[in-house]
């Protein structure tokens, strides 16, 4: 029964997605790299539990979530106790809202700009593009921080989960057609491929092509250079689960929000029958 | 019961006003789908006013940052979402509410141009529409600002420094507007006050006129026809009509069931619209020292924010545009007059008209689609190409409604049942 509800939910949850064609959270982020869809796991609370343990631990040094408080995440499941024991560090009522303890001031000193508040940045940015920034970060030694990320370029925040990811090395692989400075006529083709290696020094290799390609394009994949304390997959799953719980985050009653939905349509449904068949029993005397 | 009823009627025409305006109102008992939607226009007004009374009673306007680095205002609009019990809910009916006034508004006016509702002798009750409608913009407008995202500000920015570019007095004009030389403080509580306050008294008292003056010039129809000219000698009243209430309000209700299953559908399934309806954008706090990449009005604006952009700068100035966006939306006032059709239904004009008509609503749905999205050059082109079919469709009415061919319009309703 559980999981037909559930299986029915889902069902009309996509059939509705693809009604209000999301196209503005369109697959591309601005900076033009193709995103990574998120998987959707809001109705699992264990996933949903190690998702706030994540974020307590490895985000909370520099981000707040202000508008939630510490025992919304009992809604999720977290005991009072655990809740204390385990995801409280700076707070010591539960009714508090997580604030970070860094101060707007020293965020702008080390990072140039205060990390901005998550609580709702799943819904500004969107589940996906969350879910591609996590795991687009790769070295670059002309940053300060040592840091870039492929889907925010030339981003403040350094890689805060590599301990967990490893080393890696980005390759850019860009095939474009060359313009003749002055007619802006395409005179030929040249591919370029620029390395960033898992030290972040950068290499960038040009070669001419034979035939001028139609379009620019634009490839990147990245190679594991040593390992971290998870294996690729696991760190995949960890940045789901993180990313699972900005969303719920964002819109802590969104699952209320649907279950409630399907009751008040269902209603109307049948308020629309008796409705008609009252306007059918007035009509019938206008000829 | 009774007794009391004559006790209010010695003071109060009562009976005479539920008669007047419900029991017996005739209407056209030819009605069809496009007729519901001035009963769907009250009701979201209805939707809004009570939503919005909740919402006023947790919103603090207020642009000063709190302890988490958050305006106050923006902090306010989440703490509805989350804490207050439902909250989440009559927001979301709210920010939807705005959106299908819109849609409805829109639908209710093509109406119109369809069955020309706007002719004589109805043209006093279209420029009450008008001004409705109006009314109506500057309310969307201002209440976009109180959640003090960054579409919310940016966009009351680029909106109110259209004032600018008016010669002269336009600089002293747009700092009166905002109360202070950029969006602040000042504006955010002036625009609450506005939009609290001011503009749903102003909405009710122009819908009550508007509801007066139809019930005086009796409601057009498909038709096209009065049917005040066929009255029957018995009962004195239109052969063709029939009483407002009972008919009309049992099939309104059908009506609006359907609206709301719409509605909800929107407000519990997809709240967002995927950004159409609440932009993405403004779930991040107004920061006025950051540009967002993009910045568009919501749906509702974008056909004329398409006309403003098209306008190329003249020695320049921005004004011609907004001269252009201001008379895109005012001269829908003077339709009664620059229709020379004999007839006013669409069923009864001729292929000119029809398509005129056609082509002015799909191109007034691409101006919306193009304002949606940024500039580029082939949007920039076919948006003002799409400027130029939209006036066009005026301009030239006068022209193309008189030589249009028309058929004869019957002498009573069209009505099969």
């Amino acid at each position: 029964m559980e999981s037909l509800r559930q299986s029915l939910k889902t069902a009309m949850r996509s059939v509705l997605t693809a009604l209000a064609f999301s196209a503005p959270v369109a697959a591309i982020a601005a900076s033009g790299v193709q995103l990574d869809r998120a998987p959707s796991l809001l109705h699992d609370r264990v996933a949903l539990q190690r998702g706030a343990a994540l974020f307590v631990n490895h985000c909370m040094g520099c981000h707040g979530a202000s508008f939630l408080r510490y025992n919304k995440l009992q809604e999720l499941g977290i005991s009072e106790a655990v809740l204390k024991e385990n995801l409280m560090f700076s707070a010591t009522k539960t009714g508090e809202r997580m604030l970070t303890t860094m101060s707007a001031a020293a965020g702008r000193q080390w990072f140039g700009a205060t990390p901005p508040d998550l609580s709702l940045v799943a819904r500004s940015r969107g589940e996906d593009w969350l879910y591609t920034y996590l795991r687009g970060f790769y070295r670059d030694s002309t940053r300060p921080t040592g840091w870039n990320n492929t889907v925010f370029p030339n981003v403040g925040m350094p890689h805060v989960l590599y301990q967990y990811q490893g080393g890696r090395e980005l390759t850019i692989d860009e095939e474009k057609p060359v313009l003749d400075e002055k007619t802006q006529k395409v005179i030929g083709g040249e591919k370029v491929v620029t390395v960033f290696d898992e030290n972040g020094e950068k290499t960038v290799k040009t070669e001419k092509l034979a035939e001028a390609p139609a379009h620019a394009s634009h490839h990147q994949h990245f190679a594991a250079k040593s390992a971290g304390s998870k294996s690729a997959l696991e760190y995949d799953q960890m940045s789901a689960d993180l990313v699972n719980f900005l969303s719920w985050a964002g819109e802590p009653a969104q699952d209320k929000r649907f279950r409630t939905g399907v009751w008040v349509l269902g209603y109307l449904v049948i308020l629309f029958a008796l409705a008609y068949a009252m306007k059918r029993a007035f009509w019938k005397d206008i000829h | 019961m009774n007794k009391l009823l004559t006790w209010i009627d010695e003071r109060f025409p009562l009976i005479e006003t539920w008669k007047a305006h419900l029991a017996e109102y005739y209407a056209p008992k030819n009605f069809n789908f496009w007729y519901y939607f001035g009963s769907l226009a009250l009701l979201v007004l209805v939707i809004q006013i009570l939503s919005g009374i909740f919402l006023t009673m947790h919103y603090k306007p207020d642009a000063s940052l709190n302890d988490a680095g958050i305006p106050v205002a923006f902090a306010s609009v989440e703490y509805i979402m989350r804490e207050v019990p439902w909250g989440w809910l009559i927001r979301y009916i709210h920010s939807t509410g705005a959106s299908f006034f819109f849609i409805v508004v829109y639908l209710h006016m093509f109406r119109a141009l369809m069955y020309g509702s706007h002719r004589k002798p109805r043209e006093l009750l279209w420029i009450i529409g008008m001004v409705i409608y109006l009314a109506l913009m500057a309310e969307a407008f201002m209440g976009y600002l109180l959640p003090w995202g960054q579409m919310s500000f940016w966009g009351a920015q680029v909106i109110v420094n259209l004032f600018d570019a008016i010669p002269v007095i336009g600089p002293d004009l747009s700092v009166w507007i905002r109360g202070d030389y950029v969006i602040g403080d000042a504006t955010l509580n002036r625009f609450f006050s506005f939009h609290v306050i001011l503009l749903p008294l102003l909405l009710a008292g122009l819908v009550f006129v508007h509801i007066v003056a139809l019930h005086k010039v009796g409601s057009n129809n498909p038709d096209g026809i009065e049917i005040k000219k066929n009255i029957d000698p018995k009962t004195g009243h239109a052969v063709d009509g029939i009483p407002f209430h009972p008919y009309y309000t049992v099939k309104d209700i059908v009506g609006t069931v359907v609206f709301l299953a719409l509605f909800c559908a929107v407000i519990f399934f997809m709240p967002t619209l995927g950004g159409y309806f609440l932009e993405h954008n403004n779930f991040v706090p107004a920061d006025p020292l950051k540009t967002p990449d993009h910045i568009a009005p919501v749906w509702y604006f974008t056909p004329f924010y398409s006309i403003l952009r098209a306008v190329p700068p003249i020695l320049g100035s921005q004004f011609p545009g907004v001269l252009l966006m201001g008379v895109s939306v005012v001269i829908f006032v003077f339709l009664p007059w620059l229709d020379r059709s004999k007839v006013k239904s669409i069923r009864y004009r001729g292929s000119l008209y029809k398509w005129a008509l056609g082509i002015f609503a799909v191109n007034f749905i691409l101006l919306g689609y193009l304002g949606v999205k940024p500039v580029s050059d082939l949007y920039q082109l076919l948006a003002r190409i799409g400027t130029v079919i939209y006036f066009l469709f005026f301009i030239l009415m006068p022209w193309y409604t008189k030589i249009d061919k028309t058929k004869p319009e019957p002498g009573r309703v069209t009505w099969n049942h």
